[in-house]
């Protein structure tokens, strides 16, 4: 477990001279705007809808060419449908993305088809998310003769170097998903969303699911293969550690609202939002000998299908004035590049 | 396709060798239970001879029989001769017919797999697609019709649905011949009626377990990859629902074989469920014996040949 941190932080210092170099690429690639998704509550037989659960509501924010966003925030805080919005596995009810200028919502389904080859996701859970029915092989080369970019041995080729990339013996193209451990899956999951040589990727808790000396691993195979493929990364993730080590910029989820979003250095360093406060305070240090000050959140989440007036926050927030169950704040700028949805930044 | 996972490879022969003769080894032990049971059923009622003589049989003639037949062995003695009889296909004569016993039956079997193939594949032509269909729109209308035809077809016993068939095709409307076995239309009623009921089941199996594995995280994966609806509802989906549908078809099968017995009753289909029921009315215990153990031994091996159909679909069964 130690060694694998270790090895997380050496990369992670390798690393640095690369962020830089890629925020001056300030070229747009995606672009959110005021995205909503709702889920009706079905009722019984007899009474129809009863309201909505809303997991992403008004999430503004863009992403640039080669950079890294980090999408933070507890469990049940829209991370996950937000991510699947954008490839419209879940169709959002409101809003708009724009992929390279395009709105994609407006996509019929063969165009929709197409701009998957180019937005490509890893999963949440290796172990469900590989077709047990099928060999390795043909799970990570079927995108490629989906999208005629191969055939026959030159798909074969492709596939082999794939898998060679992502640390994996191309011999075991043959064998079933069943046969390899989590972390050796999660390699398969990448090979199978690289392959197609996607400009966006997202990794929707691509680590959450392994062992802390696994997820080092993959964490750094990500940064390496980003190095050399050059896509922009949305990691979505609980893990407010790993999003540090990976990302240009950090955006903070809350109730499925947006509420701080600035370059990872500001977030970490000088956090506005009493939530990105709450959060960071909890992250563990491997030091015994420093201590902090730990901000305890008091209450549970509010349900999404039944959000609280005003700041979504306002319930659990320590630092709460009388606008704030009134009035919901708007994402501002408070500082360049860094935004943030919070009335007392404002006075 | 490349990559096709039907070779077996090296290490895994050793788990489908073992798995395979284990399997072979309980099929035998479950047919030696067969002609047991076989056995069983004509001295149920204690000495056979009465069930089998008329009862204005002499003294003589009854003493007589119980010798030609060897009921005057001890039981065990009887039960080996009758064992040996079987392993040598000899069910003895016909007590109507005069003929042997096993081959009046085997003379009648392809009517009733006639039968029986076509009702299956009735029933499947109907259930596969309506189930895919009910599981990827789920609780729409399409959804509810499909429920409604499954449940239909669930409720209506073999020999209503096939009176009321013939009332319909052949009385009324004169269309299909109600009995007998002369060509391609003469099979079309027997088959609907039979395969009906079967069909009832599969849909409602397919549709569960196809909405069940569209509910999975690598069908997800499969439309991120950005696959068309068909490939990810039949490649990836229909693949992995399979697996239940066929463990269904198989004892599906079993009871199609049993619901032959009524339907050829009800269409004078001349198939050996026929041949069983006209050798019960007339005490004709050999055929009634070497009938009972032809389908349960074909029943038997049906179930074999799914278990090893399973080593081929399921790779996480050659381990098991």
């Amino acid at each position: 477990m130690h060694e694998g941190r270790a090895t997380f932080r050496f990369e992670k210092i390798k690393s640095l001279g690369k962020v830089l170099v890629r925020m001056t690429n300030s070229q747009e690639i995606l672009k959110v705007e005021a995205l909503e998704k709702t889920f009706p509550i079905h009722g019984s037989f007899f009474s129809k809808k009863r309201g909505f659960v809303h997991a992403v509501s008004k999430v503004s924010f863009e992403m640039f060419k080669g950079e890294t966003l980090g999408i933070v925030g507890e469990s049940g805080c829209g991370k996950t449908t937000l991510g699947l919005c954008l490839l419209r596995i879940i169709e959002p009810t409101g809003g708009k993305i724009f992929f390279e200028g395009k709105d994609i919502l407006f996509l019929d389904r063969m165009k929709l088809q197409a701009l998957r080859k180019r937005i490509q996701i890893i999963f949440q859970d290796p172990f469900g998310s590989l077709d047990p029915q099928w060999s390795v092989g043909r799970i990570v080369g079927e995108g490629l003769t989906i999208h005629k970019i191969a055939h026959g041995s030159e798909m074969e080729d492709r596939v082999d170097t794939m898998l060679k990339k992502v640390g994996l013996n191309p011999e075991y193209k043959f064998r079933s998903p069943n046969e390899f451990s989590g972390g050796q899956r999660q390699r398969i999951g990448i090979a199978r969303a690289l392959i197609l040589e996607p400009e966006l990727l997202i990794g929707d808790e691509p680590m959450s699911a392994l062992d802390v000396s696994i997820q080092a691993q993959i964490i750094n195979l990500l940064t390496q293969l980003q190095n050399e493929f050059h896509f922009s990364f949305l990691m979505i993730s609980h893990d407010l550690s790993a999003v540090k080590y990976v990302s240009d910029r950090v955006g903070v989820m809350y109730l499925g609202k947006l509420v701080e979003i600035a370059r990872s250095h500001d977030i970490y360093h000088s956090p506005h939002h009493p939530y990105t406060q709450a959060l960071l305070s909890a992250i563990p240090l491997p030091d015994p000998t420093t201590r902090k000050k730990r901000i305890i959140l008091r209450g549970d989440i509010p349900s999404p299908a039944n959000p609280p007036t005003g700041c979504c926050f306002h319930t659990r927030c320590i630092k709460k004035i009388d606008i704030c169950a009134k009035e919901e704040p708007k994402l501002k700028e408070v500082k360049p590049s860094h935004y943030c949805a919070c009335h007392i930044q404002e006075a | 396709m490349p990559y096709s996972r039907s070779i077996i490879r090296e290490g895994e022969v050793k788990y489908v060798k073992k798995y395979l003769l284990q399997r072979l080894l309980q099929t035998i032990v479950v047919l030696v239970g067969i002609t047991l049971i076989v056995f069983i059923i004509l001295h149920l009622t204690g000495d056979p001879t009465h069930l089998l003589l008329p009862l204005e049989a002499t003294k003589e003639e009854i003493t007589l029989f119980r010798h030609q037949m060897g009921f005057d062995k001890p039981l065990y003695a009887q039960y080996l001769h009758f064992l040996k009889g079987v392993i040598h296909g000899d069910f003895g004569q016909s007590l109507r017919h005069g003929q042997p016993a096993l081959y009046l039956v085997v003379e009648r079997l392809p009517a009733t797999i006639e039968l029986t193939v076509a009702a299956l594949a009735i029933a499947l032509a109907i259930a596969i697609p309506v189930g895919i269909l009910s599981a990827v729109k789920p609780n729409t209308s399409t959804d509810h019709i499909g429920m409604i035809v499954a449940l239909m077809g669930q409720s209506m016993p073999i020999y209503w649905s096939g009176l009321m068939l013939i009332l319909l095709l052949t009385v009324k409307l004169n269309l299909l011949p109600a009995f007998g076995r002369s060509g391609l239309h003469s099979l079309i009623m027997p088959a609907i009626s039979l395969g009906f009921f079967s069909m009832a089941r599969i849909v409602r199996v397919t549709r569960s377990s196809m909405i069940s594995v569209l509910g999975k995280d690598f069908i997800r994966t499969a439309k991120a990859k950005g696959l068309t609806n068909y490939r990810v509802i039949v490649l990836h989906a229909f693949k992995n629902a399979a697996i239940p549908i066929i463990t269904l078809v198989g004892m599906e099968l079993g009871t199609l074989l049993g619901g032959a017995v009524i339907t050829e009753t009800i269409f004078a289909w001349p198939g050996v469920g026929r041949l069983a029921i006209q050798a019960i009315y007339n005490r004709d215990f050999p055929v009634v014996q070497a009938a009972v153990f032809t389908l349960a031994v074909i029943f038997v091996l049906i179930n074999l040949l799914v278990d090893i159909l399973y080593t081929y679909l399921d790779p996480r069964v050659r381990y098991g």
